[in-house]
């Protein structure tokens, strides 16, 4: 566990360490400091070219993986929410129940990642300095987003007529 | 202070009398090694350094400075076992006068008459040595120039070489001693301790940085009450806040640098390289990569002293010194920590930011150094690997600091590429070697395998490594 945490930090520290070294390139570039830029750029080059460099292929394959994963789960959610607006308290406990059941290992390491990359993404944006984080989230996330907020809406409603209910 | 100057003398010819009686017994062969004996006399040495630290405490309403006091205390030590020992030098300033009195300790040969610590590491009186070496430690702390405070340390390093010029002839010193045997081999406790001694006087990684003179002398007696509390930070070694100081910086090393040119630690752990075998993922890597040879003038003889040791300790000792160099890096890590959260965000001017900034890449290229050379080598050094995952972490804290620096570049990128800085050599440092090594030393976790798994999770790490990616994109 030592060497896990401490070999992903170090791994993501020397990322950060690159993006970093890639700002200055661009701001040399801007003040049209062509070769500086390009000797910097250089030692990024040897930066890249160890073993741990970041295959594209890879990327593009696992942000296809991703998508259709989260496809899969968009359409699972909105068949839930039709039902629990249908029915009160018994059918939202019966609905609730598969979704941790049906929850497999890997999905459950996927969102996690997925978390964890979104937790990388926004440190590093907050550094370089961007700004309005929602505009660059996709549609499906968006997408995702609303369906909890609605979700959150009906459950509280529902809990409203288990008291009315009670009296 | 005045107890302190009564009683320090008396403990200090207590324990030179020690010493002198056990050498006389050496020589007329009776061995009778008494250990409570030793025991207390280790006890009258600290008691001893303490007598020193009481007399070099700040205080602003005595008229003597404190490197002033301590000398007078030395001499006063000196003096009461033989008063003919030592010759004060007149028309010399406070500081010149403690490093002239704490030479006479440590120096291993001066004008044909041994040092006091050679010639109790001769007599292999090794936890008395050990207790001395702290002492010494504690009095040069007192001494305002860095630079003599580094050659102390130098002194004490040499005081374990053996060999000497058999032209020059050899008087015996403070002690006494007559001994043709030579015990510094039995003094092993001592030659951690002299490593670490020297390592502290040096500085830990300051390296080739500049550093901010100091200037306590010139606020004594003051009674303005900012300049008082500098010199109370001064008087305690504690770094300066006030970036004025900053301006008149001096280049560590100074004379040592004509004898190592780098700082102790550094050489202690190029030479440590000789004696630990190389990792299998580095073998190549060391031979395409040229080594620099630090040791080819300078042989360190306590860290032979430690290797060669025959009662098999050479894991024990590589640990204690490698734990000395974690801890160096680690305070040289803390200090920069403290710089960029508390120093850099106060400062206005572009010249103190920039002064700053030579100071961080300063030492950075000296725990990058001291990293590079150890990282081959960490994989052997013990069985658990906790030497290995600390490396890591340093590896890890060293790249923050590295971001941090170059965060700070942005808005003035031009002088990132100044050939006068000391980036340029850094950032050719990290790309040629330091991010090459940390690359090889992660497969290498990588194959440890604990309980039938694997540590370190490859899927994991290009995980994390996607994030960022996307953000070049």
């Amino acid at each position: 566990m030592l060497f896990f945490v401490a070999a992903i930090s170090l791994v993501f520290e020397r990322e950060r360490s690159d993006a970093a070294i890639l700002k200055l390139c661009k701001e040399l570039k801007k003040g049209k400091e062509v070769g500086k830029s390009a000797w910097l750029e250089s030692k990024l080059g040897s930066f890249q070219q160890t073993d741990f460099r970041i295959k594209r292929n890879d990327i593009n394959a696992a942000r296809e993986k991703e998508t259709i994963n989260r496809k899969k789960k968009t359409t699972t959610k909105k068949e839930r929410v039709v039902v629990i607006s249908e029915d009160a308290t018994n059918e939202r406990k019966r609905k609730m129940t598969p979704k941790f059941e049906n929850g497999q290992e890997g999905e459950d390491d996927e969102t996690d990642n997925y978390q964890a990359d979104n937790g990388i993404l926004n440190c590093l944006e907050d550094e370089s300095g961007s700004e309005n984080e929602n505009e660059n989230m996709s549609d499906e996330e968006n997408s995702i987003t609303r369906e909890f907020i609605d979700w959150g809406d009906e459950g509280s409603m529902v809990e409203d007529e288990e008291e009315t209910d009670d009296e | 202070m005045t107890y302190a100057m009564k009683l320090g003398p008396t403990l200090f010819c207590e324990f030179c009398g020690y010493a002198e009686r056990s050498s006389k017994e050496r020589n007329s062969s009776i061995v009778c090694k008494n250990e409570s004996n030793s025991s207390l006399i280790c006890v009258a040495i600290r008691a001893w350094e303490e007598c020193i630290n009481m007399m070099g405490t700040f205080s602003p309403s005595h008229d003597l400075s404190s490197s002033a006091r301590v000398s007078a205390f030395l001499m006063s030590s000196i003096m009461k076992y033989k008063s003919n020992a030592f010759a004060v030098e007149r028309n010399v300033d406070d500081d010149d006068k403690l490093y002239s009195v704490i030479n006479f300790f440590v120096e291993p040969m001066r004008n044909g008459k041994r040092g006091l610590l050679k010639e109790i590491l001769m007599l292999g009186l090794d936890n008395e040595a050990k207790a001395f070496c702290e002492a010494i430690k504690s009095a040069a702390s007192f001494l305002e120039n860095s630079q003599h405070r580094s050659l102390i340390g130098l002194s004490i390093l040499k005081c374990f070489e053996m060999g000497r010029n058999d032209d020059e002839p050899v008087h015996s010193g403070l002690l006494n001693v007559d001994v043709d045997e030579i015990n510094i081999g039995n003094c092993l406790l001592c030659a951690v301790k002299a490593i670490e001694t020297s390592i502290h006087l040096d500085g830990g990684l300051d390296g080739e940085t500049r550093l901010p003179t100091c200037t306590s002398l010139y606020y004594q007696n003051s009674a303005n009450p900012s300049l008082l509390s500098k010199n109370w930070r001064y008087s305690r070694k504690f770094p300066s806040l006030d970036m004025s100081d900053w301006e008149d910086t001096e280049v560590r090393g100074g004379n040592a640098t004509q004898t190592f040119g780098y700082s102790v630690l550094q050489v202690c752990c190029h030479e440590l390289s000789k004696y630990i075998d190389v990792g299998h993922a580095f073998e190549e890597i060391l031979e395409s990569q040229q080594v620099p040879n630090l040791s080819l003038q300078n042989d360190l003889a306590c860290i032979e002293v430690l290797a060669t040791a025959t009662n098999g300790t050479l894991s024990k000792h590589i640990g204690a010194i490698a734990s000395l160099a974690f801890k160096t890096i680690e305070n040289s890590l803390q200090e920069l920590e403290f710089l960029f959260s508390k120093i850099t965000p106060h400062v206005s001017s572009l010249k103190d930011h920039r002064t700053l900034q030579e100071f961080i890449a300063g030492r950075l290229i000296a725990i990058c150094d001291v990293l590079c050379t150890l990282s081959p080598f960490v994989e052997n050094m013990d069985s658990t690997n906790t030497i290995t995952a600390n490396t890591l972490k340093y590896a890890k804290r060293f790249y923050m600091s590295f971001t941090k620096i170059l965060l700070s570049f942005i808005g003035r990128a031009v002088d990132l590429t100044a050939e006068s800085s000391n980036m340029p050599k850094l950032i050719d440092m990290i790309s040629s070697v330091f991010s090459g090594r940390f690359a090889t030393l992660l497969y290498v976790v990588q194959d440890q395998k604990e309980i039938g798994k694997k540590i370190l999770g490859q899927a994991k790490i290009e995980g994390l490594g996607k994030g960022t990616d996307t953000i070049r994109n």
